[in-house]
């Protein structure tokens, strides 16, 4: 029987490989614990690090040799030798206790009791009674130790450089100092000279693109901000703060440290700084984009540190400081996984949904994040980004340094003559900075940068909501000599869903510009419209061409016109065009009223109809003939049905296609950026209901458009008369009422009626013959009452009061998407439908 | 390991067998017995200044090869052990009527330059020149060593071997000397005239 006691078991080894190991389960007890291994001997050294000290004071003796064979001529070398050793007898001390240290290792590596008496009878006590002593008083007598240490070495070196002794060397030390002084200084100058170019070099350059405001400079108040009435409230909220910041700290809170602003170009960002500058108490300081953009390598740097060099001076003065940060996107991002950063804090979805993926598991959310990231254009390089932005080359690094990063001691005074003394430097003031930046691309800003304790706040400074841009309109048109309603105003609000500050501003001017340009000075309603319709399309080509294709395309645009009218009834149209711009012929153009986040089924296929009134109206007026004009229309309206047949459950389908692409199987809805897979689509199942779908609404249209055909001829002669109308005058003409400027009433009289029928022969014989039309075009009659309404600032058009038309609802056996559309002033809708077609050939 | 240490340290004990005077910034190496007692400027002052009372001296290192060495040897007219001495002069200081070997020779054998007649005067009488030669060391450096026997008063001779050198700008002048009394110098020729036959220069930088 073998009574051997089994071998004890090696600690347990650290996984290999690098690989991820799951964690361990909070209910497995995991192996037992290893008693801590204790040995009785030293642990054996290997042989370099037995000699390596030996070997090298055997290199410096042997250099010492080297040197006094060099030196010397007649010198043999073993005489050399041996006046080194006589010169150079430290080395041999060193060496001797080297060898002895050996020696002594070598005795504690075989003997346990050597062993012992060393590391814990001398070295144990010895570590015992120094860990008795406070650290701070082991700090300070380590360090006089090393002052006497350093003093004992300066003293050898200047005794052996000039013969003295140790003592007598350092107490010659001042005068020899003294002595050389002259020379001293001498270099110091050169040194300074020399280094000084670079100091001055760099300080130039870190100098600019910052500027401090103090109180009473700015003139602007949040009074001036307009339209962003929420984002405003915050922003005061945290001066508030800053102003007292007792008030929250006393509660055990801390002042915010900062804010984003973040949203669409034109919206007010950097007007709500300027006006947080004009009403604060504090300094503002306000960084430009180009600040941190450099030529040289490090200036960036400087540039942080000498802004914050400067904050911290004015925080301490007046007790706080506001510094602003504009298009903070310019300071750039070190290059990261795009999944953090601005995502964390804001969705970016493209497509609309409830609340974000909240209510999934964290493993759902992590798997649709990811499948989400796969569907990016381009996501191999917008996943992993390689640092961009002109901040760069360690700016950014210091900036976030400087905004929350070691609270270090300041003061040369504070950190080194205290420090020297032996007092602890005083720890630094609290520093009251408020960080606000601004952006249009949060997505290019660096994850730690939005942090909380660095930007605490992300408040979005969206599009103004109606009634911003109406208090907005009011402002700036307040500032300028016009005759607009009230009422012309809340419609002008109305349709310019997307107006900014900056916008608005602009459109004002425009309009100014007009009335000048006309011989007046105060703004009127129709300076307005043509400001607006300048400002949203452009000039127009100048260009007449044929009358028969003009005719088509007003037929074309009244269609779309009509066929809105009557089907989105909820919507309110902006203006109509047939004159050409570029490629596009024409234009109907509709404003959503109020804003709205989500579209319903039925409000789809209400643009669908009047996208494909284009196509039926050109086959009902032209003798089932159409242009190609409608290929833009066609392919829009392709679009939106495969979007709410597979992807928005609009139709016989509720499985998403678009989840097809993420798992590579093919199909699943269009590409972004690539059409080929519409084929694909078209070709399925899919696709035959999609053109099932647009068959049954083509005919939809047909059928309206048919009963409504005088509106349509209305329309399009009005058009052809003026060429571009404003939403009022188009109202006016389908309802035959006085516009603006359109004589509606006109339109819907007998004589317009035959007029219309006999230009329409005319225009049909024209097409069927490809010649010019053989009549006159239809001119209506001026507006009696426009004139008055213009000067007198009356409002002439019943709107928004007027009547609203009555939908259609579709014949029966068509199919549809849906049961019978719903009465008017059900919800609107958020996709503007416009007639953006090719020019017709 | 061990062995190696053993072996360095008897490498390294005993001393150097002589004692090794040098100036590398004057370019002088040379070797005394290791007996012999070396004295600086600092140790034995004027005594070792040998030519014109020492005045501009650069730099000397005198050495004495008594049992009992004394700085005073070095200015005693006899010795009975053997002494010596290296100098080193700024030519320029010396007031030399001309900076060639016959100049040397007439330094070393103690003669005087009569400026109107402008011809050294003749060896003393007391003094006995032998064994003159030229010598020419790497580097430029050119003199004469000569070997002179003089009568003391007391009757006594004594010899010494004399080297006296230029630099190749005759900027610098370069003076060794070892002897000692007439029978004592016959005891340590080899010593003596080994000092001077160690002589080493350099160019100076």
């Amino acid at each position: 029987m073998n009574d051997t006691p089994p071998p004890p078991l090696p600690p347990p080894s650290p996984p290999s490989g690098g690989g991820l190991a799951w964690p361990p389960h909070p209910h497995d007890p995991g192996p037992a614990p290893t008693p801590p291994v204790t040995r009785d001997t030293r642990k054996r050294l290997d042989l370099w690090d037995r000699v390596k000290f030996l070997v090298l004071l055997g290199v410096v003796f042997g250099i010492f040799v080297w040197n006094e064979l060099t030196d010397n001529p007649l010198l043999p070398v073993r005489d050399a030798f041996r006046t080194a050793v006589q010169d150079k007898t430290w080395v041999f001390v060193l060496l001797a206790v080297e060898v002895l240290r050996q020696c002594s290792y070598l005795l504690a590596e075989r003997s346990a009791g050597y062993h012992r008496f060393w590391s814990r009878t001398i070295f144990g006590r010895w570590n015992d009674r120094v860990e008795r002593i406070d650290p701070w008083a082991r700090f300070r007598i380590g360090r006089a130790l090393k002052w006497v240490a350093a003093l004992g070495i300066l003293g050898a070196v200047v005794g052996a450089t000039t013969g003295d002794s140790f003592v007598v060397a350092l107490f010659r030390l001042p005068a020899t100092i003294y002595g050389v002084l002259p020379t001293l200084l001498q270099f110091a100058l050169i040194m300074l000279v020399s280094v000084g170019q670079f100091v001055a070099i760099f300080w130039f350059l870190s100098r600019g693109g910052v500027e401090v405001y103090f109180p009473d400079d700015i003139e602007t108040r949040f009074d001036s901000v307009w339209g962003q009435d929420a984002v405003v409230e915050r922003v005061k909220e945290n001066m508030v703060f800053l102003e007292n910041p007792e008030s929250i700290e006393e509660k055990g809170g801390y002042v915010p440290g900062g804010l984003l602003l973040w949203g669409p170009p034109g919206t007010g960002k950097t007007l709500i700084a300027e006006a947080v500058a004009g009403e604060t108490g504090k300094p503002f300081v306000f960084v430009e984009p180009g600040a941190f953009i450099n030529m040289f390598f490090g200036v960036g740097v400087l540039k942080v540190k000498g802004l914050f060099r400067k904050l911290r001076k004015l925080a301490l003065r007046y007790g706080g400081v506001i510094v602003f940060f504009d298009e903070a996107d310019s300071l750039g991002n070190r290059g990261q996984l795009s999944t953090g950063g601005f995502m964390r804090v804001a969705s970016t979805s493209a497509e609309p949904c409830c609340n974000g993926v909240g209510y999934l598991s964290e493993h759902s959310r992590a798997l649709l994040l990811e499948h989400q990231l796969r569907r990016q254009p381009g996501a191999g390089d917008a996943i992993v980004t390689t640092g961009m932005g002109g901040g760069g080359m360690g700016t950014l690094q210091a900036l976030l340094t400087e905004l929350s990063g070691l609270k270090k001691p300041r003061g040369l005074m504070n950190r080194y003559a205290r420090r020297a003394l032996g007092m602890r430097p005083k720890p630094p003031p609290k520093y009251r900075i408020f960080v606000m930046m601004a952006t249009n691309m949060p997505n290019a800003l660096d994850e730690a940068l939005l942090r909380p304790g660095r930007i605490d706040r992300i408040y979005k400074v969206g599009y103004p909501t109606k009634e911003g841009r109406r208090r907005t309109y009011e402002g700036y048109l307040a500032k300028v000599s016009h005759q607009l309603t009230p009422t012309q105003v809340d419609k002008l609000a109305t349709i310019t869903p997307y107006a900014t500050g900056a916008t608005i501003k602009d459109m004002i001017n425009e309009a100014l510009v007009v009335a000048i340009r006309d011989g007046r000075e105060v703004i009127t309603w129709p300076d307005i419209l043509r400001a607006k319709q300048l400002k949203d399309l452009g000039l127009p080509d100048d260009t007449a061409g044929l009358d028969r294709e003009r005719y088509g395309t007003a037929i074309h645009e009244a269609c779309h016109g009509v066929a809105g009218y009557l089907r989105k009834s909820h919507w309110e149209i902006d203006l109509a065009s047939i004159e050409r711009r570029g490629d596009t012929g024409g234009m109907v153009a509709f404003v959503k009223p109020e804003d709205q986040q989500f579209t319903w089924r039925s409000e789809y296929e209400a643009d669908l109809i009047t996208t494909l009134a284009s196509l039926a109206g050109e086959r009902l007026f032209f003798e089932g003939d159409n242009a190609n004009g409608v290929a833009g229309d066609l392919g829009n309206a392709t679009r939106l049905a495969i979007m709410m047949e597979g992807f928005y459950g609009m139709g016989a389908s509720v499985a998403s296609h678009g989840v097809q692409r993420d798992f590579g199987v093919g199909g699943g809805g269009p590409k972004p950026g690539g059409e080929e897979k519409e084929t694909n689509l078209l070709a399925g199942p899919l696709g035959d209901r999609v053109e099932q779908n647009l068959v049954g609404l083509l005919e939809q249209a047909r059928v309206l458009l048919d009963e409504h055909r005088h509106l349509v001829f209305a329309l399009a002669h009005a058009l052809l008369q003026h060429k571009t109308i404003s939403g009022e005058d188009v109202m006016a003409v389908l309802e035959g009422n006085p516009g603006p400027v359109v004589n509606g009433a006109w339109y819907h009289s007998e004589e317009f009626a035959g007029l219309a029928e006999r230009y329409h022969q005319a225009a049909l014989e024209a097409h069927r013959v490809k010649r010019a039309i053989a009549m006159d075009p239809i001119v209506a009659p001026p507006v009696e009452r426009v004139l008055p309404s213009l000067v007198g600032a009356v409002p002439v058009a019943p709107w928004p009061d007027g009547p609203t038309p009555s939908a259609t609802p579709p014949p029966p056996g068509v199919p549809t998407f849906l049961p019978p559309p719903p009465p008017p002033g059900s919800p609107g809708t958020n996709i503007s439908t416009e007639g953006n077609d090719d020019p017709p050939s | 390991m061990g062995a190696a240490l053993l072996a360095v340290g008897v490498f390294a004990c005993g001393s150097a067998d002589a004692k090794y005077v040098k100036n590398p910034a004057l370019g002088v190496y040379l070797k005394v017995p290791h007996e012999w007692t070396l004295y600086t400027l600092e140790t034995a002052g004027p005594a070792i200044s040998s030519v014109n009372g020492g005045k501009a001296l650069k730099w000397a290192v005198g050495f004495d090869g008594a049992l009992q060495p004394s700085r005073f040897h070095l200015d005693a007219p006899v010795s009975d052990t053997p002494i010596g001495v290296v100098e080193v002069y700024p030519a320029l200081a010396l007031n030399l009527p001309a900076r060639n070997l016959t100049t040397l020779k007439a330094l070393l054998s103690h003669q005087t330059y009569d400026d109107t007649a402008q011809t050294y005067s003749a060896v003393p009488l007391d003094t006995k020149i032998s064994e003159v030669s030229e010598v020419e060391y790497g580097s430029g450096y050119f003199g004469i060593r000569l070997k002179a026997s003089t009568t003391e008063t007391n009757g006594k001779v004594s010899t010494l071997a004399k080297l006296a050198l230029f630099d190749q700008s005759t900027q610098l002048l370069y003076v060794l000397a070892a002897g000692c009394l007439d029978s004592c110098y016959e005891a340590h020729r080899a010593q003596i005239e080994g000092v001077l036959d160690s002589l080493t220069m350099r160019s100076i930088e």
